[in-house]
């Protein structure tokens, strides 16, 4: 990852670290304990979160693990999830800060290496699942969510135009059959898979990203979204709800295996 | 110093995956083999190799 994009994320992360983690929690209790359940964790587990924000997910899995570790690149938001650990009392958590194409962790060392709604921020999202795969045992798992593209061009550039102007970190968002090869070409097998339709509210989702209805770039994300919903032009199946418009995000969920005898 | 020792014991250097060790003062973790020193903020290590200063000896 370039020096200035590894800025970008840094920047735009630092400065919503309190909407993203105090306001506007991406996840409700329900869907991260799907996610959580999905993963298939054990007391026994060495686990990782990797690109972890606010640690929501590596707290909610410290739970049903020996211990669940957290890695990202913004300072800002460790704070947050060192915060989140002193509510909560979880003692078997911990965060680090750092960078998901160099973790800093040896070979071999967890059980379990997720990494959930990050991979679109990536410039090279290979590099980071190399880096997972690295850092897992030969028997671990690798747990992959991310919102899923439109497979049509036309919907595919539009989708991921959206999403840039909403949030300038956001990189490229990857269909279903990009993620299935670059699984395959990793060496890696589909244990589990599942894909959810999670409906959000856009105003919900803008202020995510540090954005209320008063900012322009509020406005412009707006109006491209209202210019794409004849037709779903932008995949986003974008309803009318009042003053607010009711968005999908697509999420596929992937539990992963090495394949015997594939890359370590 | 309040980083978990269960933490330490694992990190290692993200430039030469060399195990790291805590500094005299306890404010920064250093690299046995390429004596890059990673600064340890708010208890949070930062393992960021652009962050990271390389130490004399």
């Amino acid at each position: 990852m370039s020096k200035k994009h590894k800025e970008t994320i840094q920047k735009q992360f630092t400065k919503t670290a309190e909407a993203f983690s105090t306001f506007a929690v991406r996840d409700t209790p329900e869907v991260l304990s799907e996610k959580v359940e999905f993963a298939k964790p054990q007391a026994t587990d060495l686990a990782l979160d990797v690109a972890c924000g606010p640690g929501a997910f590596a707290l909610a899995l410290a739970p049903r693990v020996r211990l669940a570790r957290g890695v990202d690149l913004t300072l800002e938001m460790l704070r947050r999830a060192r915060a989140f650990q002193a509510e909560k009392q979880i003692s078997n958590a911990a965060f680090t800060c750092g960078d998901a194409e160099q973790l800093p962790f040896p070979d071999g060392a967890f059980d379990l290496v997720s990494c959930q709604c990050s991979f679109h921020h990536m410039p090279k999202p290979q590099l980071v699942l190399r880096e997972m795969i690295r850092v897992a045992k030969p028997e671990g798992r690798l747990l992959v969510i991310d919102p899923l593209a439109p497979e049509s061009d036309p919907k595919y550039d539009l989708h991921n135009r959206i999403e840039r102007l909403r949030d300038p970190s956001h990189t490229l968002s990857l269909r279903l059959t990009t993620f299935l090869r670059m699984f395959e070409q990793a060496g890696l097998e589909v244990v589990r898979q599942s894909l959810r339709r999670r409906a959000r509210s856009f105003n919900h989702w803008m202020l995510r990203a540090g954005y209320n209805p008063g900012t322009k770039r509020y406005r412009e994300t707006r109006k491209l979204l209202e210019d794409s919903m004849a037709g779903d032009r932008a995949g986003f199946s974008a309803q009318p709800q009042g003053d607010d418009i009711q968005i999908v995000h697509n999420e596929g969920m992937f539990l992963l295996g090495k394949k015997a005898g594939g890359r370590s | 110093m309040a980083v978990p020792q269960e933490l330490l014991d694992i990190l290692v250097c993200p430039a030469c995956k060399a195990p790291v060790q805590l500094t005299a003062d306890g404010q920064g973790l250093k690299c046995a083999q390429c004596r890059r020193v990673y600064p340890i903020k708010d208890d949070i290590p930062v393992m960021l190799i652009d962050d990271a200063k390389v130490e004399a000896e």
